[in-house]
């Protein structure tokens, strides 16, 4: 379960160019769940993702991953939880670019705390389940967009992370790809993992069970 | 661990032609340095094998052939020892004129050679062509005297045995005198390089520990011979050859003589030679000498420290920017900024280690062929001392660079400033 409450988020803070990007917001999403974050350019729906992912602070509030408040943990145990609790899709992919495939998602796999044996074979399932297997050792700058969010989904998933963050995850696709994306992402939703997809696209947004509207900032309800 | 080691690893390959670049440039910058700490030490060169002499109290001595000490010709060190106060036979160390001819030549110092007594020749080896210097020598028993020559004609070679001869003057009981001959076998154990130098005196030229030395080449040219040959002092003494001193000589005193006895030795000094030189001043003279050619070298030797020190955050601050992005996406999948720093680190580790193996093996490789055979070239502990503080300072910045870069901002704001 994810819990925020109150937070705030406010970027260069103390200078002129001060902006608060996130205000107030409070939150509460099941385990489980598929939700769609909406809102206009600049509403602050990659901010509030980027917390969610543990790779961006805060300035007020309390954020809870499964009742641990993750203010007071460890950087050691974020990185954990990064590790094996979160899988993120960035909208620009993040991926390395001149990593193959595999090397790309063998990487949450590389660091996690407990090593596992078959980190191959767990990364070659991965890339299946994505259809990416056939192309396993083609360095990554190569492939076309879709199959870079491919990859980027793949990696998120390889650790088997009960929440799945994507930023956008089909802003850069035609809407064929974006179907089968989307496909992707539903299927591990029915494998019980909870799933959090940040879009400006309705289509998108009607097809998850819950929508979060942000607007300057806030929660609109 | 491993998996670090393998993104270092992954690192190194990933921006190849970045890399060799880096290394090349770090190669030289430790290639210079080696050479800057060289040229430092090279300074030192001919002050630290008499350090011991030169530090005590005493003289400096250019003693002719024919130097008689209380009546007698000096054929030991024990020979001044007994006439100087406050000096011990150990305490005098010099080289000698031996009395060598070819067999049926009447010139009694036909040959040019020289002996050494121990401490002149243990502390100073010089450049052989092929062979053992004197201190080398192992002690064979056989009638042969070892003998290390330098030859102009190159006919010589190892291991020859020459036949000379000693010509004694004797008197008789009726004061009739006589030459006697007696056979000499040399064995020869060493060949001197052209350009090696040698423990011989030449004249207070400086005033300095450069006039201990000369190079042979020199030597055999001024004095118009075309062998030389060196020995130990005490081979010639148990073959019971005559010698007399000639050159050098060091004759230190204890320090904690009287000055009336200082004076007295100075008049025996005087009665012995006019060219001598009191250790001193002779150590202060040597002390300026090596001060000063330092000042000269310092500011070339500080613009390479600034140098070095420059390339290595200029280095690591641009691998860091290159990989900045990709450590923001270790981040994300559970890597701590500071395993990201320790990647940075291992990588820094492997470039240095690299770059010094590419500089030490380039520099043996225009060392073997003869590039710098003018240019000084010394290995010391000091290099390896300095090129560890190298390895250390990059890998100091290596592993503070990501953390200044990455300090101020989120993994987040590294993915979308780039
Ligand atoms: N590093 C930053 N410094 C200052 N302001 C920032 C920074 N990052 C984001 N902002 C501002 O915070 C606000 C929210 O940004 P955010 O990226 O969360 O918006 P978004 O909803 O994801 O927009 P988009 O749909 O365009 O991606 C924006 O007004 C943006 O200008
Ligand atoms: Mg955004």
């Amino acid at each position: 379960m994810i819990k925020l409450s109150d937070i705030r988020k406010i970027y260069n803070k103390g200078k002129s160019n001060e902006f608060e990007a996130l205000k107030e917001v409070s939150l509460t999403i099941n385990d489980g769940e598929m939700t769609a974050v909406i809102g206009k350019s600049g509403a602050g729906k990659s901010t509030l993702l980027h917390i969610l992912a543990c790779i961006d602070s805060y300035e007020d509030g309390e954020y809870y991953i499964d009742d641990m408040l993750v203010k007071n943990l460890s950087e050691k145990k974020l990185a954990e939880i990064r590790n094996s609790k979160i899988g993120m899709v960035m909208q620009d992919y993040a991926l390395v670019d001149d990593f193959s495939c595999i090397e790309n998602v063998l990487l949450p796999l590389d660091f996690a705390k407990n090593k596992k044996a078959n980190k191959t074979e767990l990364a070659m399932n991965a890339l299946k389940s994505v259809g990416m297997d056939g192309m396993a050792k083609k360095p990554v700058n190569k492939l076309s967009g879709g199959q870079k969010q491919r990859v980027a989904i793949a990696r998120a998933v390889v650790n088997e992370p009960s929440i799945i963050l994507a930023d956008e995850p089909t802003g850069a696709l035609d809407s064929k790809t974006s179907a089968e994306i989307m496909g992707l992402f539903h299927k591990l939703n029915e494998n019980g993992k909870t799933i959090i997809i940040v879009t400006h696209d309705m289509e998108i947004a009607n097809q998850c069970g819950r929508i979060i509207e942000i607007f300057d900032g806030k929660i609109k309800f | 661990m491993k998996n670090i080691c393998k993104l270092s690893l992954k690192m190194l390959k990933r921006n190849k032609l970045l890399n060799i670049y880096i290394i090349i440039q770090m190669a030289i910058v430790f290639a210079m340095t080696i050479f800057m700490v060289s040229s430092l030490t090279s300074r030192y060169h001919y002050y630290l094998p008499f350090k011991k002499f030169i530090e005590s109290d005493g003289y400096f001595c250019n003693l002719t052939s024919a130097t008689t000490v209380l009546g007698k010709y000096v054929q030991c060190s024990s020979d001044i020892s007994e006439a100087v106060y406050g000096a011990e036979e150990s305490n005098v160390q010099a080289s000698y004129r031996v009395n060598l001819s070819n067999i049926h030549e009447d010139n009694m110092y036909a040959l040019f050679s020289y002996s050494y007594d121990e401490e002149i020749y243990n502390n100073w080896i010089p450049d052989m062509q092929e062979g053992n210097w004197l201190s080398d020598i192992k002690n064979s028993g056989s009638e042969e005297i070892p003998v290390v020559v330098y030859d102009t004609t190159h006919s010589m070679k190892l291991g020859d045995v020459l036949e000379k001869q000693s010509i004694d003057y004797i008197e008789d009981d009726q004061g009739n005198g006589k030459n006697e001959v007696k056979k000499i076998k040399l064995r020869i154990d060493g060949i001197l390089s052209d350009d090696a130098e040698i423990v011989h005196y030449n004249e207070l030229e400086y005033g300095d520990c450069r006039d201990i030395f000369s190079t042979v080449k020199d030597i055999t040219e001024r004095e118009g011979y075309e062998t030389l040959y060196l020995f130990r002092s005490q081979d010639i003494h148990s073959a019971d050859i005559f010698c007399m001193s000639s050159g050098i000589a060091f004759i230190n005193t204890n320090c904690n003589i009287s000055d009336e006895l200082k004076n007295e030795n100075q008049t025996i000094i005087i009665g012995i030679t006019e060219d001598f030189m009191e250790l001193k001043d002779f150590q202060k003279n040597s002390q300026k000498y090596i001060t000063d050619e330092i000042k000269k070298i310092m500011p070339i030797f500080l613009c390479i420290l600034l140098l070095t020190i420059i390339i290595t955050i200029s280095v690591n601050a641009i691998t860091t920017y290159k990989e900045v992005t990709n450590y923001a996406l270790y981040y994300i999948c559970g890597l701590t900024w500071k395993m990201a720093m320790l990647i940075s680190l291992i990588h820094a580790a492997f470039q240095t280690l690299l770059a010094l193996f590419t500089a030490v093996i380039s520099m043996l490789v225009c060392y073997f062929i003869n590039i710098f055979s003018n240019t000084v070239l010394e290995f010391h502990p000091l290099q390896i001392l300095v090129c560890l503080a190298m390895i250390i300072m990059n890998m100091i910045f290596a592993f503070i660079m990501p953390y200044i870069i990455i300090r101020n901002s989120t993994p987040r704001e590294i993915l979308t400033s780039n």
